[in-house]
């Protein structure tokens, strides 16, 4: 082993050792002593230590799903004849593909949601995890190429960080062949989304063509009898 | 482009940071600004269709400041997504609120109108300014954009004021509050 050990160095060995050693010292410093390195070479790299060593994880991670994602939307769309991917199918592989690179330390990252995730912020920094799952569906919405700048923004990061979340908690207990189980969840929650988008322009399209109705005097409500109110505009 | 730049002090925001907010807030201004000039077109349309005297010119005027605001828009909506900047989460507010500025002040007539132009293009001047102060040099492209939107910004206080906006009954007043309102729009929207 090098004497010089990297950020990544640190992580396969940290990540390696977490299912035994949990979020403790000890694993610090079995991951050191297997690079052969110093603690403080540790503390240089992570200066906050093992949430340092996630939120590094998580990020690189967000970068290889975003290589992947691009590879495979590019191939779909040469295919002959080509199969371009819809929104909710780059989604759908976006998700799959972040999740399935966890796939070898599933139970480290399952330490790693429950000490960052809910810790008192003066511990650790709570909330840590929440940050950087919105970090990771930012970065699949801006790998598929989403340019929206309006209130889509947020409402289309709100959906996909709700499935995704959701998602990853399912995928942390699976214990099916091939995580069956949490594609088939997460293949229902896409179509909730696809169903609350139709309810939604649906409810739209009545409000209009309400209105439409109220402001062309063509609406004979009771209440609106010529004579109870004085004329539109 | 050197001579104007301020180096970082400690305690100010790194690059990402200063970049997010710069792009937010500006694009929030433009959003705003076209809907204040949206709201003016309007009234002005409904008072031309009701059959009231306007202002032709003006209503021309006011139209091509509505078309450059877009291009300004234009440019910063494509920055959220190219720079990964995150819009504020106050837009419908600024939807509205913009409308009902620029409604409102064309509704006060049309040289209030032209005072609301002159006080928000003011503010607006000034806050590029200062953002041409604080960007660093490597930002050369973001600045060169700002500070051409910058002048055209000021075009616009100057048809307003060739229009007669500073003649308008209680214009100290009515300056005044568009301009604290205006800031406190760019305070909010730096931030949130």
């Amino acid at each position: 082993m090098s004497h010089h050990p990297n950020r990544e160095n640190f992580l396969s060995q940290i990540l390696a050792e977490m299912p035994f050693t949990g979020w403790s010292e000890a694993t610090i410093a079995a991951a050191a002593q297997n690079l052969a390195a110093e603690r403080v070479t540790f503390d240089r790299l992570f200066p906050g230590e093992l949430a340092d060593v996630m939120g590094y994880w998580s990020h690189q991670l967000d970068q290889a799903m975003t290589a992947q994602l691009q590879q495979q939307i590019a191939e779909a769309a040469s295919q002959n004849p080509p199969r371009p991917l819809g929104v909710s199918g780059k989604i759908r592989l976006a998700v799959k593909i972040r999740l399935e690179l966890m796939q070898d330390h599933r139970q480290a990252a399952r330490i790693g949601l429950a000490k960052l995730g809910f810790a008192p912020p003066k511990l650790l920094p709570g909330g840590l995890a929440a940050k950087l799952a919105w970090d990771s569906i930012d970065a699949i919405w801006h790998s598929i190429g989403d340019s929206s700048s309006d209130f889509n923004w947020y409402s289309k990061r709100a959906t996909l960080f709700a499935v995704y979340v959701a998602t990853a908690l399912v995928w942390l207990d699976d214990a099916t062949e091939g995580q069956q189980e949490t594609w088939q969840f997460l293949e229902r929650r896409l179509g909730d989304v696809a169903a609350f988008h139709h309810r939604r322009q649906k409810l739209q399209t009545t409000l209009t063509r309400g209105l439409a109705q109220i402001f062309s005097h063509r609406v004979t409500c009771p209440i609106l009898r010529p004579g109870i109110l004085p004329p539109l505009p | 482009m050197t001579d104007n730049y301020h180096p970082s002090l400690p305690g100010d925001l790194s690059g990402k940071k200063l970049l997010d907010r710069v792009i937010r807030v500006d694009h929030a201004g433009e959003y705003g600004a076209k809907r204040i000039y949206a709201g003016q077109l309007a009234v002005l349309a409904a008072q031309k269709r009701r059959g009231h005297k306007i202002n032709e010119e003006n209503y021309r005027n006011i139209a091509h400041m509505a078309a450059q605001e877009e291009q300004h828009l234009k440019k910063f909506s494509e920055l959220i997504g190219q720079r990964r900047a995150r819009p504020t989460v106050l837009l419908p507010i600024w939807h509205v609120a913009g409308f009902a500025l620029g409604a409102a002040t064309a509704m006060l007539g049309e040289r209030a109108a032209m005072a609301c132009t002159i006080a928000v293009e003011e503010v607006i001047d000034a806050h590029y300014a200062r953002q041409e102060a604080i960007l660093p040099p490597s930002e050369a492209e973001l600045k060169a954009n700002i500070a051409q939107f910058r002048a055209e910004e000021l075009e616009h206080r100057d048809t307003a004021i060739a229009a007669g906006g500073r003649e308008t009954p209680f214009y100290q007043a009515l300056a005044q509050a568009v301009k604290l309102t205006s800031r406190a729009a760019i305070f909010l929207s730096e931030r949130v």
